[in-house]
């Protein structure tokens, strides 16, 4: 408010009349009223200490003549008035501040070059998963790439190799063992299937394994999505 | 209360590395500092100008402060905008000037009215 007022002041009492002829002045614009404006803003910016203290203020306002040797109280309103254009200008600094802030907190906008080979899969985790750190999912994302790779890699080969139909049994495939790791447990799932099955239902989600293709619950053998192999099962459970 | 000198960083050796605005800052709180020392011990101004013109030192002080100007966060942020800029150097060039002009008419006078004031204040500075 003060310094607005001080340079709107500041604007009547210098500017006007030096860019204005007086005779314009006189035609135009009612010159009397423009005095009187301007001995009205210089009432507005007179400090309040001036008149607590009893001091004259009449010297206080900037576009007062320099030449004159200014008292020692004249010297400090017109310091009080300057520090005083500085606070008012707080708040404008502030919002620099916030501005810059602002322009730090914008991310940059990737750029086709910067997209990196696994940049899918750790765009999936990181929907899944938006507070996990970001080296964490960077790392994630490129050990999946690599399986992914890998994955299809070993696919190839087999394709390459295999020209005839080599059915894996897996489900009915019995190895020699002591027995104490293949006990029977309370459930006929295993636990991270369950857990995986119930976490999915819980979510609202439909299982994240792909449904069996036609003929497979009857026996019959077919091609793994994942590794390419030909497979037997006849339960979901089964093709992990 | 108020201000202690050693809140102003004295940055000469390194003024390259700061901006314009946080050497006038820098250069008006000295001026300021000096003043008011060589002030306290004279009783050639009364008790309520002694008290005016610490009270001016303060508010500089606290919008120092407040923006940090006597390092290189206010004209950091001063970058941001022109206009902003004019008008705080502008603002903090004046209040040099006249802080400089102030004590040049004080020492003058008191040079002519009070010869051995005049001399200590050299002595001290």
């Amino acid at each position: 408010m003060y310094f607005l007022c001080s340079c709107l002041s500041y604007f009547c009492s210098e500017l006007l009349p030096q860019l204005l002829a007086p005779q314009i002045i006189g035609t135009a614009i009612d010159r009397e009223h423009i005095t009187r404006l301007v001995e009205q803003s210089k009432f507005s910016n007179r400090d309040p200490d001036d008149e607590q203290d009893g001091s004259s203020s009449s010297g206080s306002d900037s576009s007062d003549n320099d030449k004159e040797t200014p008292s020692i109280q004249q010297v400090f309103a017109r310091l009080r008035n300057d520090i005083r254009c500085l606070t008012d200008m707080s708040s404008l600094i502030d919002s620099l501040a916030l501005e810059l802030e602002k322009k730090e907190s914008i991310t940059p906008v990737l750029t086709i070059s910067d997209i990196l080979p696994h940049q899918y899969y750790s765009n999936c985790i990181r929907e899944r998963f938006p507070e996990a750190p970001v080296e964490l999912i960077d790392y994630f994302g490129k050990v999946t790439f690599e399986r992914y790779q890998k994955l299809l890699q070993q696919r190839l080969h087999i394709e390459q190799q295999q020209e005839g139909l080599e059915v894996l049994e897996v489900t009915s495939s019995k190895k020699d063992d002591s027995g104490y790791g293949s006990l029977p447990t309370t459930s006929s799932y295993a636990p991270t299937l369950a857990s995986s099955a119930v976490s999915s239902l819980a979510e609202g989600m439909r299982s994240k394994y792909p449904p069996l293709p036609d003929g497979a619950s009857e026996g019959k053998p077919f091609e793994c999505l994942a590794c390419g192999r030909q497979i037997r099962a006849s339960h979901k459970h089964e093709w992990r | 209360m108020g201000p202690h000198p050693q809140d102003h960083p004295r940055q000469h050796a390194g003024s390259e590395t700061i901006g314009i605005a946080a050497q006038l800052y820098q250069a008006c709180s000295e001026l300021l500092d000096s003043a008011t020392s060589s002030l306290k011990q004279s009783t050639v101004l009364s008790k309520l100008e002694r008290r005016a013109f610490v009270r001016i030192r303060q508010s500089l002080f606290l919008w120092g402060r407040s923006h940090n100007a006597a390092g290189a966060q206010l004209d950091l942020l001063l970058q941001e905008s022109r206009p902003i800029q004019q008008v705080v150097v502008r603002a903090l060039k004046l209040i040099l000037k006249r802080v400089a002009y102030g004590m040049l008419f004080l020492c003058i006078f008191f040079a002519v009215a009070y010869p051995t004031f005049a001399q200590n204040c050299y002595l001290s500075s």
